[in-house]
């Protein structure tokens, strides 16, 4: 129990240190750690291990926002889409914004709770349902987030792009286990850096926030459907699952959005997790390492991950919001630029240690994407097109 | 902004371009199933041997286990339609994978073994 305990602890920690570099997705930090899986068995017990990995991937997703507001924020008139979270750091607002995707995470982790009995049956259900039209539903997502954009064709170029960086990245020689490493990074880390790195945030209020109700029940709600879509869809992201979802309903704006995306990024966590003991099958990078380390998941192995799962929530939405009243008072005495290539170069260095000097191209092409949809004035979630485009073709019979 | 625009896309497509000269112009060399080992796992890997106990799920994916002389490797190719089931010798390309603890190969592509 001590030692479930501690492991419990230790990884609400790993998860922290993760969330808190930009550009590393939850999915790369696990397979970072996978070699240091096989000591942790040999030293721990399995149910221990599992306690660890559950609580870094589930903290992970609350400390994420952190940087996500904080360092992401694109200079005022270099970016043509400003996502809702820059926005409102750029008003001085980002303690705010990273405190509406901490609620969001806590209500759908709570909501899931309180649904489990439904979830149970019906998430099977509905991915045997979805499997015989896999790829006729990945193929209207695609066109869904497209159509919604008020630029198609930049849209659609963004998204074939990074669809033609998946298909030949996973089919190069020098692929490694490591290559979507350099591929996420370019996308959505050194792309981002990149645009914030002339950028001066104003001073932050980060005094207590009053969150409306409407609001919260409203992003909470979207956020357990958009949960359910990432649950059952593959290579459907949570922010791509975010805008579908809000585009089918009527949407509050930029402070509902943040609240559902906290939720969607916690709760396809805890899915993908659950998904092992519901349909036997790993959807993330941390159901294969609890997979890898006590192979079947049973019932009393789910009630763990969800004992896991509920304390990492806790610890890591306190821990969350203390450091956000941290970086929101720092966020204009740190040199912003300085931060910023700092994190660029952490980033090529770690590229180049895990892929070798092959992953820089790959981190090059991946960035020079990544940098389109700001400059095109489209979304950047088009960019999931590197997993989607080759998931498409694999279900159509044609990759 | 539209000169980085601009910039930021020929990048894009000149790192497509030398990924798809890469991917096309070096295929993996032949190997033993002996050289793979588990911390090659995500590895694009050749190995070719004897097609051995070819099961065809009703989904369509392909089950089988290339042998050569130093041992031999469970093989899957899934959505296998447009690959002809394996007889005789056989070079398998594809990605090196851990399933519960063993090595198999996720196939991409199946050639026979002259």
């Amino acid at each position: 129990m001590i030692e479930i305990l501690e492991l419990a602890f230790l990884g609400v920690g790993a998860g922290v240190v993760a969330g808190l570099l930009p550009g590393i997705h939850p999915n790369t930090f696990t397979s970072l750690l996978l070699p240091v899986m096989t000591p942790l068995v040999a030293t721990f017990t399995a149910p221990a291990v599992v306690v660890f990995i559950v609580t870094m991937a589930i903290a992970n997703t609350f400390v994420s926002f952190l940087p996500a507001v904080f360092l992401g924020a694109p200079e005022g008139e270099s970016a043509l889409s400003v996502l809702p979270g820059h926005r409102l750091l750029l008003q001085g607002s980002g303690h705010e914004a990273v405190l509406l995707a901490v609620a969001g995470g806590v209500g759908v982790v709570l909501l899931s709770l309180a649904t489990l009995w439904l979830l149970f049956p019906l998430l099977p259900f509905l991915y045997a349902q979805v499997q015989a039209y896999l790829s006729f539903l990945l193929l209207g997502v695609a066109v869904l987030m497209i159509a919604g954009e008020r630029h198609r064709c930049a849209a659609l170029v963004v998204f074939m792009l990074a669809g033609v960086l998946g298909l030949l990245s996973f089919r190069a020689p020098f692929a490694s286990a490591f290559v979507l490493f350099p591929i996420f990074t370019g996308l959505f880390g050194t792309s981002t850096l990149l645009l914030s790195s002339k950028a001066a945030p104003p001073p932050q209020r980060h005094g207590p926030v009053r969150l409306p109700r409407g609001l919260l029940l409203a992003g909470v709600g979207k956020g357990f459907l958009s949960g359910v879509v990432v649950g059952v869809l593959p290579a459907v992201g949570p922010s791509q699952a975010g805008v579908l979802v809000h585009q089918a309903t009527r949407s509050q704006g930029g402070r509902e959005f943040l609240v559902s995306l906290g939720g969607i990024t916690t709760v396809s966590t805890l899915f993908s997790l659950l998904s092992l003991y519901l349909i036997n099958k790993p959807r993330s990078g941390a159901a294969i390492a609890v997979q890898q380390v006590i192979g079947a998941v049973g019932w009393e192995e789910m009630l763990l991950i969800l004992a896991a799962a509920v304390f990492a929530t806790g610890a890591g939405a306190g821990l969350t919001i203390g450091l956000s009243h941290r970086f929101a008072g720092l966020v204009t005495r740190v040199p912003y630029p300085k931060l910023s290539w700092a994190m660029i170069a952490c980033l090529v260095a770690l590229t180049v240690a895990l892929t070798g000097w092959q992953g820089l191209l790959l981190l090059l092409t991946a960035t020079a994407i990544g940098l389109l949809p700001p400059f095109w004035g489209v979304k950047r979630t088009h960019t999931m097109g590197v997993l989607m485009v080759p998931v498409i073709l694999l279900s159509f019979g044609l990759a | 902004m539209e000169r980085f625009a601009l910039v930021s896309f020929v990048l894009a497509v000149s790192g497509l371009g030398a990924l798809a000269a890469i991917a096309f112009s070096f295929p993996s060399p032949v190997e033993l199933t002996g050289a793979l080992t588990a911390d090659r796992v995500g590895q694009i890997v050749t190995v070719c041997g004897t097609v051995e106990g070819v099961k065809i799920s009703k989904n369509n994916h392909t089950f089988f286990s290339v042998a050569d002389e130093e041992g031999s490797i469970r093989v899957v190719a899934f959505n296998s339609s447009q690959l002809a089931p394996p007889t005789g010798p056989t070079c398998v390309t594809g990605r090196l994978n851990l399933y519960r603890g063993d090595l198999e190969i996720i196939a991409d592509r199946l050639t026979d073994h002259d």
